[in-house]
């Protein structure tokens, strides 16, 4: 495969991007595990922590309260012991575990380790008290001992509110420390979010720049050879074959160009040829109207000094022999003009306005001395003003007309109408004779040239005439073609285009 | 001459030509009629008409590929479907000017035809054609 193909430029184009997709998506990930490990803290460590912190000081609280109401208020339900007991013995041990656990997970010197402990030694002292009042409590016959309410008295006025308060400050404390921390983790995370989408920002900027210059870049290597190679060849069509398109590089483009300028090179070659041709074929036309005319015109010169200076009108055979040469002399003649005629139409191409009128009368005026000879009748109707090549139309007209008059019939004078009609797109004209028509499996080869459907001693002729008149029609974007009833007369039609 | 064409017809639209080869018929002294048909309807006239003599039949036909009309391929089309009592006894010769090879090669094709000549026809060509049939 050719390296740095369009194929392959796509492909590493479309690789960087998701290339740079991938880092995106990498960086994000590493960026929001942070986060999650922040989140993920505060959600398992320090709420839960902050929340246990709570229910132990309710609970602290809870036991100091049933212990006034054991010893102040009597009260000695079973309800109330059982409860005291819970709480001792179940509800507050459990807190002191976690307390302790919390303890473990902290670094020696952490502060809050001393805290704890605190907490878990004046439990402990709290939950000896709370027993040691509960064991002299223990019916009601115990609150008229005086000396054990004085001792509960004392145990509970002063030891347990003491403790209770310290035991709720250190938690307090504690719970301050989680606090902090708690807001620390907050600002952390929110920090940590914030820099997460920044991130997402950033990448995401710099993966569209990046796209955006590679996408362009591999649409200006595409699209400018692209451009190039279309005005080439716009230039090619106008007919300027140096035209060469620059080719950079191996990809699919650069062939196409190279081609390209192959196709050019080619043209221009053939283009060269044919104009080599067209100036043979001009040289070839000048030899038959000069060349071939000089030795005609030598040939009738001598017979008609022979015929002048040798009377042999008795004898028949050289009489019918010079007449033979004369004959073909003119046949010749006629056939060389008109090759040469057929060879120049259309080649001095200058378009104009041409009023058809006109150009008929122009006509009529050249052959007026066939006209007279033969009685013509010419019914001329309203013409048009076409835009054509004038030349070569006069050439059509005076062709069609003089066919009408040549091929008339033997019994009756020439009458020819020629009329004009528009149809979509075009003029129609027709040049209508009454002469002896021709059959219908002629009407498609009388148009070729050198065609002919008659013999030199009924109608002279070359056969070129009618070719002629298609050439000139078909220069024009029109058609030509004749009906006819054999004996009774032919129409030429033929189409001029009107468009431009 | 002691073997003499009972008749040649000669089909050219061009009078010179055939002015030219029924002299150089005339000059061999090889025919004892020479008929000349200035177009392909013409001779085609003559076969189907009361001058095609029994008594002298045609043994040779000239037929010009180009001429008006109907040219010389298109007088075959209608010259095979002749009854044969009216067709040639002899052999039908084609004649061109035109140095275009195809022509030979397209008469060499056509059954009917059994030689095939540039024009114009000389004495030497003449006498060899004659020489040709009568040996």
């Amino acid at each position: 495969m050719v390296i740095g193909s369009i194929r392959n430029r796509l492909l590493l184009g479309f690789g960087t991007l998701i290339f740079v997709l991938l880092i995106n998506i990498v960086l994000t990930q590493i960026a929001s595990r942070e986060s999650t490990a922040t989140y993920e803290e505060l959600r398992t460590e320090i709420v839960p922590t902050i929340t246990m912190l709570d229910e132990y000081r309710e609970v602290n609280k809870e036991l100091f309260l049933l212990s006034l109401n054991k010893v102040f208020g009597r009260q000695s339900d079973e309800q109330y012991t059982n409860r005291m007991k819970a709480i001792t013995e179940v509800v507050l041990p459990h807190f002191k575990t976690k307390v302790f656990l919390l303890t473990q997970s902290l670094p020696p010197n952490d502060k809050k380790i001393k805290i704890s402990e605190n907490i878990i030694k004046l439990s402990n002292r709290s939950i000896t008290i709370v027993k040691e009042i509960n064991n002299l409590l223990l019916t009601r016959v115990d609150y008229d001992n005086t000396q054990r309410i004085g001792q509960v008295t004392q145990k509970a006025n002063l030891d347990l509110s003491d403790l209770t308060q310290q035991i709720d400050n250190n938690l307090s404390l504690l719970q301050k420390e989680y606090n902090t921390r708690y807001d620390a983790h907050q600002t952390a995370l929110s920090k940590e979010l914030h820099n997460l989408s920044g991130i997402i920002f950033l990448i995401g900027i710099i993966g569209i720049l990046l796209g955006l210059g590679i996408a362009s870049g591999i649409i200006n290597s595409i699209v400018r050879p692209i451009n190039a190679l279309q005005t080439s060849a716009l230039q090619l069509s106008n007919g300027n074959f140096d035209v060469m398109v620059k080719t950079k590089g191996k990809d699919e483009l650069s062939l196409l160009g190279h081609s390209f300028n192959n196709m050019a090179e080619s043209l221009q070659k053939n283009f060269e040829e044919i104009k080599r041709k067209n100036k043979e074929l001009e040289q070839f036309v000048y030899i038959a109207s000069h060349d071939l005319q000089e030795p005609l015109r030598t040939l009738s010169s001598f017979t008609s000094l022979l015929e002048k200076e040798y009377p042999i009108e008795k004898d028949e055979n050289s009489s019918t022999y010079v007449r033979f040469i004369n004959e073909a002399t003119k046949r010749m003649s006629r056939l060389v003009k008109g090759l040469l005629d057929y060879s120049r139409i259309g080649s001095t191409k200058e378009l104009s306005e041409v009023d058809c009128n006109t150009l008929i009368m122009g006509v009529e005026d050249d052959l007026a001395l066939t006209i007279g000879d033969t009685e013509t009748i010419l019914t001329i109707g309203n013409l048009p003003t076409i835009k054509g090549y004038t030349t070569e139309l006069r050439l059509l007209f005076q062709n069609l007309i003089s066919n009408a008059i040549k091929f008339r019939a033997k019994n009756r004078s020439p009458h020819i109408s020629i009329s004009a009609e528009i149809i979509p797109g075009f003029w129609k004209f027709s040049v209508k004779d009454n002469g002896i028509g021709i059959e219908n499996q002629f009407h498609e080869r009388i148009f070729a040239i050198f065609q002919r459907l008659h013999n030199q001693s009924e109608y002279k002729g070359t056969g070129i005439g009618l070719a002629h008149c298609r050439k000139v029609v078909e220069m024009h974007g029109g058609k030509i073609w004749v009906e006819s009833i054999p004996t009774v007369g032919s129409t030429f039609y033929f189409t001029i285009s009107n468009k431009q | 001459m002691t073997k003499k064409f009972n008749c040649i017809l000669l089909i050219d639209d061009d009078e010179a030509t055939n002015y030219i080869h029924r002299k150089v018929i005339e000059e061999v002294d090889c025919a004892e009629k020479v008929v000349i048909a200035q177009s392909g309807q013409e001779a085609l006239d003559f076969l189907n008409g009361k001058e095609n003599d029994p008594n002298s039949p045609i043994d040779l036909i000239f037929l010009d590929i180009n001429m008006p009309a109907m040219n010389g391929w298109e007088f075959l089309e209608h010259y095979k479907n002749l009854d044969s009592s009216k067709k040639a006894k002899g052999v039908l010769i084609m004649l061109s000017t035109s140095l275009n090879p195809d022509d030979h090669g397209n008469a060499s094709k056509i059954d009917v035809v059994d030689g095939f000549q540039t024009k114009p026809l000389t004495e030497e060509k003449m006498i060899r054609i004659h020489k040709n049939h009568f040996s």
